[in-house]
C-alpha cells in the first residue's frame, strides 16, 4: 500500500515537473510564423479587392453584416463603423499587427491582436470562408496562450538571457499546445468520419466527382487522374485512410516525418489541382506542431552534419582544384568587436573557396610582416598574398572580396570607391571609430580582463 | 526582547512550496476539466445528431458558437457532383432613347474559374470562393426535384422551382455578386435592376467518364428582378476575360 502510494506520488511529481517546463516551443514558434505569413499574404493579395470583399459597398453591405452578427451573437471590429476610413484603418492595422506577429515583436500582445483582427476580418464576410480559415482562427485563439515567441522572434533576440522558470505560465502553455494537437486530431477524425458515410467515398469514385467539377478542375493534368479507375479508387481510399490514421500516428515519433510528408503531398495537391491555396497553406503549416523540440533538435543536428559534410567535400575539391597562389592571409584586430564580428560571421562562413587564412595580430605568437608596424595594423586591415605583396585598407577589402564569391556583387562598388579615392577615406573613418573591446572574452555584460602577453623567456625560445 | 508579531512572520520556504503546490494542482485540474469539456462539446457539435447532442443542444450551441464553430465535412459525405454557374443580367436605360433594355445572360462563374486556372494565387480565387459559397447556399434551398407536382381539388399543379422565400442574406450576396460582374462587363452602363439565376449542369457519371460533353448553361432558375445598388467592383479581371464575359 505504502509503495503504491509512493509510486503514485513520484508519478505525480514527474507529471508536475514535466508540465512546469514549456514543451514544443519550436513547433509553436514555427506555427506562429506559418499562420502569420498566411494571413500576411492574404491581406497583401486582396489589397485592391478589399472594398468588394469586406466593404460596405461590397458583397455583404453593412446592414446585412450587422444583422448577421446579431443573429449569430458574433463580434467584429468592423461592426463599429461603416466608413471607408475606418475599414481601411482596420485592414492596414491588421496588416501591421500580422507583421508584428510574424516577427515575434511583443508576441503576447501581438498574438492577441492577431486573433482579434483576423477574427474580425473573417466575421466581416462569412461567404469567404473555407475550411482553412476555420482552422486558422481556432489555432490563433489557442496560440494566444502559448509562448509562441520563444524562438525565431524579435522577443527571443532581445531576451537572450535564460528566463526564470514560470511553472504556471508553462502549465497554461502546455495545455494550449495539447489543445492545438487535439483540435487537429478532431479535424482529421471528423473529416474521415463523414467521408466513410458517403457512398461516393465508399465506392471509391469521390475523387472523380471532386476533380471533374469545373470549380476544381483546374489543372491540364487532372483528367489523367480522374479518368483512370485505379488512380481514382486508390487516391479516394488513401485520403480516407490517411485522415483516419493521422490522429493516432502523430503520437509516434518515428511516424511523424511520414505523416508530415503525407499531409504535405495531400494538401499541396489540393492547392495545385483544386486551387484551394489558402486552405492548403494552413493545413500544411499546422503540421509543424506535430514535431516536438527533440525532433527539431535532431533535425537541426542532422542538417548541420550534412552541411558540414558538404562543406568538407567542397573544401577538399577547392583545395585540389583552386590554385593556392590565390590564397591570402588577412590580418585583423582581434580585440575590435566590429572586426571580430565581420570576420567570424561573414569572412569565415563565406570563404567557400578556402582561400582565406585569418589571423588576429593581437594573438601572442604573431610576427608582423616586414615593413609593417603594430601601429599600422591597429589603424587598418592588412592582407598578405602568396607572393608576399601587402595591401591595406580598401585595397585589402578589395583583395578579400575577390576571394569571396558571395561578395562579388559588391566589387563594382569597391572598385569605384578605390578609383575615385573615397574608399580609403571611408575605410579610415570606420576604422578610427571602431570600439576596442575584448569581444571573444565577453559574457553578457561583463568581460574578463585581457591576459597579459607573457614576455618571451629564454626557456620559451629554446624549447624543451 | 522585541515582541513577535504573527502577521509579520514570513511563511517558511516549505509552507510557500505547499501553497504553490496547491495552487499549481488546482490550476492543473481546472485546465484538465476545461480541456475535457471543451473537446466534448466541440466534438458533439461536429458529429451528426445523436440523443446526447439533442439533449444538450442548447449548451453546445451556447458554448461553441461563434468562437469555436467548425465544420470538417470537407467534400463529405457526398462531394458536389455538378457544375453550378451563377448567371446575371441587368436592366438599364438606353442613354440615347431612354428606353429600358436588358443585357443577355452573363455567366459570372466561368471567367473567375478561368482566372484561378491561370494563376492559383490570384485574388479572384477569393471572389470565386465567395460566389461559389453563396451559389451552393442558394442551391441547397431549391427543391430536390424541380419537376415535382401536387394535386389540389382534382387538379395537378407544377411546384415552383423556387422556394417561397430565399434567405435574404443569400439574396443580397447573389444580387451583388451578379451586379459586380455586370458592372465589369459593361463599364459604361448604369443598371437599375438586376436578375440572377442558377444554372446547373450535371457532368457524366464515373462510368461514362470518357463521354465527350459540353457544359450547357442555358437552363436557368432565376429569382425576381432586384433593385441594383452600386457595388464596388473587383478590379483585376483582365480585359480579355471581360469581353469573354459579354460573349457568354
Amino acid at each position: 500500500m505504502a509503495s503504491a502510494l509512493s509510486t503514485a506520488g513520484s508519478a505525480l511529481g514527474r507529471l508536475r515537473e514535466f508540465l512546469s517546463e514549456p514543451h514544443r516551443l519550436v513547433g509553436v514558434s514555427l506555427l506562429r510564423i506559418a499562420l502569420g505569413l498566411n494571413i500576411l499574404a492574404f491581406y497583401i493579395t486582396h489589397i485592391y479587392e478589399r472594398q468588394y470583399l469586406w466593404g460596405d459597398n461590397g458583397l455583404v453591405p453593412f446592414g446585412t453584416f450587422l444583422w448577421l452578427l446579431r443573429v449569430q451573437r458574433d463580434y467584429s471590429l468592423y461592426q463599429l463603423s461603416a466608413s471607408h476610413a475606418y475599414e481601411n484603418l482596420l485592414f492596414f492595422g491588421g496588416l501591421l499587427v500580422t507583421i508584428a506577429f510574424v516577427l515575434g515583436f511583443m508576441t503576447r500582445v501581438s498574438s492577441i491582436l492577431f486573433f482579434v483582427f483576423t477574427w474580425s476580418l473573417y466575421a466581416r464576410d462569412q461567404f469567404l470562408l473555407s475550411g482553412g480559415d476555420n482552422l486558422l482562427y481556432l489555432l490563433a485563439f489557442l496560440l494566444m496562450f502559448c509562448d509562441c515567441g520563444a524562438h525565431f522572434s524579435i522577443d527571443a533576440m532581445r531576451n537572450r538571457a535564460s528566463r526564470a522558470p514560470r511553472p504556471f505560465v508553462a502549465l497554461l502553455h502546455n495545455f494550449a499546445v495539447l489543445a492545438i494537437l487535439l483540435q487537429l486530431c478532431l479535424v482529421y477524425l471528423t473529416s474521415a468520419f463523414y467521408k466513410i458515410q458517403g457512398h461516393m467515398w465508399q465506392d471509391g469514385t469521390a475523387l472523380y466527382y471532386v476533380l471533374r467539377t469545373s470549380e476544381f478542375n483546374l489543372s491540364p493534368f487532372a483528367q489523367h487522374f480522374y479518368q483512370n479507375a485505379i488512380i481514382v479508387t486508390a487516391l479516394t481510399y488513401m485520403t480516407i485512410l490517411f485522415q483516419m490514421a493521422w490522429p493516432f500516428l502523430i503520437w509516434v515519433r518515428a511516424a511523424r516525418p511520414f505523416i508530415a510528408l503525407g499531409a504535405f503531398t495531400l494538401h499541396a495537391s489540393i492547392g495545385y489541382f483544386m486551387g484551394l491555396v489558402w486552405f492548403s497553406a494552413v493545413l500544411i503549416g499546422a503540421e509543424l506542431i506535430i514535431f516536438d523540440d527533440i525532433d527539431y533538435r535532431r533535425f537541426a543536428r542532422f542538417c548541420e552534419d550534412k552541411l558540414a559534410a558538404l562543406a568538407r567535400t567542397w573544401t577538399d575539391f577547392a583545395s585540389r582544384h583552386i590554385p593556392r597562389k590565390w590564397a591570402i592571409e588577412v590580418l585583423y584586430d582581434g580585440d575590435c568587436p566590429l572586426c571580430t564580428r565581420v570576420v567570424a560571421r561573414w569572412a569565415r562562413s563565406l570563404d567557400w573557396l578556402g582561400l582565406l587564412k585569418i589571423t588576429s595580430f593581437r594573438s601572442r605568437d604573431f610576427v608582423p610582416p616586414v615593413g609593417v608596424t603594430l601601429g599600422d595594423l591597429e589603424k587598418r586591415m592588412y592582407v598578405l598574398d602568396a607572393d608576399g605583396r601587402v595591401s591595406s585598407g580598401i585595397g585589402a577589402v578589395w583583395t578579400v572580396a575577390t576571394r569571396l564569391p558571395a561578395a562579388w556583387p559588391t566589387l563594382p562598388l569597391i572598385w569605384i570607391s578605390r578609383r575615385f579615392g573615397f574608399g580609403d577615406v571611408l575605410y579610415d573613418l570606420v576604422a578610427a571609430n571602431r570600439i576596442i573591446l575584448p569581444v571573444g572574452r565577453c559574457e553578457e555584460a561583463t568581460c574578463a580582463p585581457l591576459e597579459p602577453r607573457p614576455a618571451p623567456t629564454p626557456a620559451a625560445e629554446t624549447g624543451p | 526582547m522585541r515582541p513577535r508579531c504573527l502577521l509579520n512572520t514570513r511563511p517558511t520556504t516549505q509552507f510557500r512550496n505547499i501553497l504553490e503546490g496547491i495552487a499549481w494542482w488546482s490550476s492543473f485540474l481546472v485546465l484538465l476539466l476545461w480541456l475535457a469539456m471543451h473537446f466534448t462539446l466541440i466534438q458533439l457539435s461536429n458529429m451528426p445528431l445523436s440523443p446526447l447532442k439533442l439533449q444538450y443542444s442548447d449548451a453546445i450551441e451556447r458554448y461553441v458558437n461563434p468562437f469555436f464553430t467548425q465544420n470538417w465535412q470537407l467534400f463529405a459525405p457526398q462531394p458536389i457532383d455538378e457544375d453550378l454557374a451563377l448567371m446575371a443580367r441587368g436592366r438599364f436605360r438606353d442613354p440615347h432613347t431612354g428606353l429600358a433594355q436588358t443585357t443577355p445572360w452573363l455567366n459570372v462563374t466561368e471567367p473567375l474559374i478561368d482566372e484561378v486556372r491561370k494563376n492559383r494565387l490570384t485574388p479572384m480565387a477569393l471572389v470565386e470562393l465567395g460566389e461559389a459559397n453563396v451559389v451552393v447556399d442558394f442551391k441547397n434551398q431549391l427543391p430536390i426535384d424541380p419537376s415535382a407536382s401536387f394535386v389540389r381539388n382534382g387538379k395537378r399543379f407544377q411546384k415552383s422551382p423556387l422556394p417561397a422565400d430565399v434567405d435574404p442574406r443569400d439574396m443580397t450576396a447573389l444580387t451583388r455578386t451578379g451586379l459586380a460582374a455586370l458592372e465589369i462587363a459593361y463599364p459604361t452602363l448604369r443598371f437599375y435592376q438586376v436578375q440572377v439565376g442558377l444554372s446547373r449542369y450535371q457532368f457524366p457519371r464515373f462510368t461514362q467518364r470518357f463521354r465527350a460533353d459540353a457544359p450547357d448553361y442555358s437552363n436557368i432558375t432565376a429569382v425576381e428582378w432586384q433593385p441594383a445598388n452600386w457595388v464596388a467592383p473587383y478590379c483585376c479581371v483582365p480585359s480579355a476575360a471581360r469581353s469573354e464575359m459579354v460573349a457568354r
